[in-house]
C-alpha cells in the first residue's frame, strides 16, 4: 500500500468481509456471516468524523499518538474479491471519481443500527443527479 | 476483477479543503434472469487503513 500511495506510513486499523449472498442474512436471531453489499453511493467518513477518526485511533494506541501531526493523512480503502477463481459477476463496486463531486451536493446521513444499545453512525452521500454529468 | 487485484481509494482524504472523499456503491450489473442462470455472490474483503505522508 506505502508503494501504491507513495505513504511513508500505513496502518490497518479495520478489515471487513461483505458476502452478497441471499443466504447472508440476519435470520430467526442467528447474525449474518458477514457484511451485506451495500447498494448505496456513500463515503465511509464525513466532514467531522474523519478527523475524528485519527483522535479514535490514537486513543487506544491503534497508530502513535501525533502520527500525523503537520504531516498529509488519509484513509484509504483496500478493497478486493476473496473468489480466488473466478471474476465478480454480483453486485461490483463502483467508484465516483472525487474531483468530479462538488462539495456542497454532499450530504451527511445518520446509519442507526438495531439495539439495544442502538448505534449511531454518521455518513456521507451525493444528493441525486448532482454528479454526473456536470 | 479477481482476488489477485485489489482496489485502493481514498474514504476520506482531508489534504483538500474542502475534504474530498470517493464515494462509492455496489452496483448492479446485469439482472440475473438475463444471464439465464445463478450468478455467483460476491465475496470481498476490504481493510481501512491511515496513511501518513
Amino acid at each position: 500500500m506505502e508503494e501504491a500511495t507513495g505513504a511513508s506510513q500505513c496502518f490497518v486499523f479495520q478489515h471487513m468481509r461483505r458476502d452478497s449472498s441471499m443466504h447472508n442474512k440476519e435470520c430467526n436471531g442467528a447474525a449474518a456471516k458477514a457484511h451485506g453489499a451495500v447498494a448505496r453511493v456513500h463515503a465511509d467518513y464525513t466532514p467531522s468524523n474523519g478527523p475524528q477518526k485519527l483522535s479514535e485511533l490514537e486513543a487506544p494506541g491503534l497508530v502513535p499518538r501525533g502520527v500525523a501531526e503537520g504531516r498529509r493523512w488519509a484513509i484509504v480503502n483496500v478493497w478486493r474479491s476473496l473468489d480466488a477463481e473466478h471474476a465478480i459477476e454480483e453486485k461490483p463496486l463502483a467508484v465516483l471519481d472525487a474531483s468530479t463531486v462538488a462539495h456542497d451536493s454532499t450530504f451527511t446521513y445518520a446509519l442507526i443500527t438495531d439495539g439495544p444499545p442502538a448505534l449511531v453512525g454518521f455518513n456521507n452521500s451525493v444528493r441525486p443527479g448532482t454528479t454526473f454529468p456536470r | 476483477m479477481k482476488a489477485d487485484e485489489a482496489l485502493l481509494f481514498y474514504t476520506y482524504d482531508g489534504s483538500a479543503e474542502p475534504p474530498r472523499f470517493v464515494f462509492h456503491s455496489a452496483i448492479d450489473v446485469q439482472a440475473d434472469a438475463e444471464r439465464g442462470g445463478s450468478v455467483r455472490p460476491r465475496r470481498s474483503i476490504e481493510c481501512r487503513c491511515l496513511a501518513v505522508w
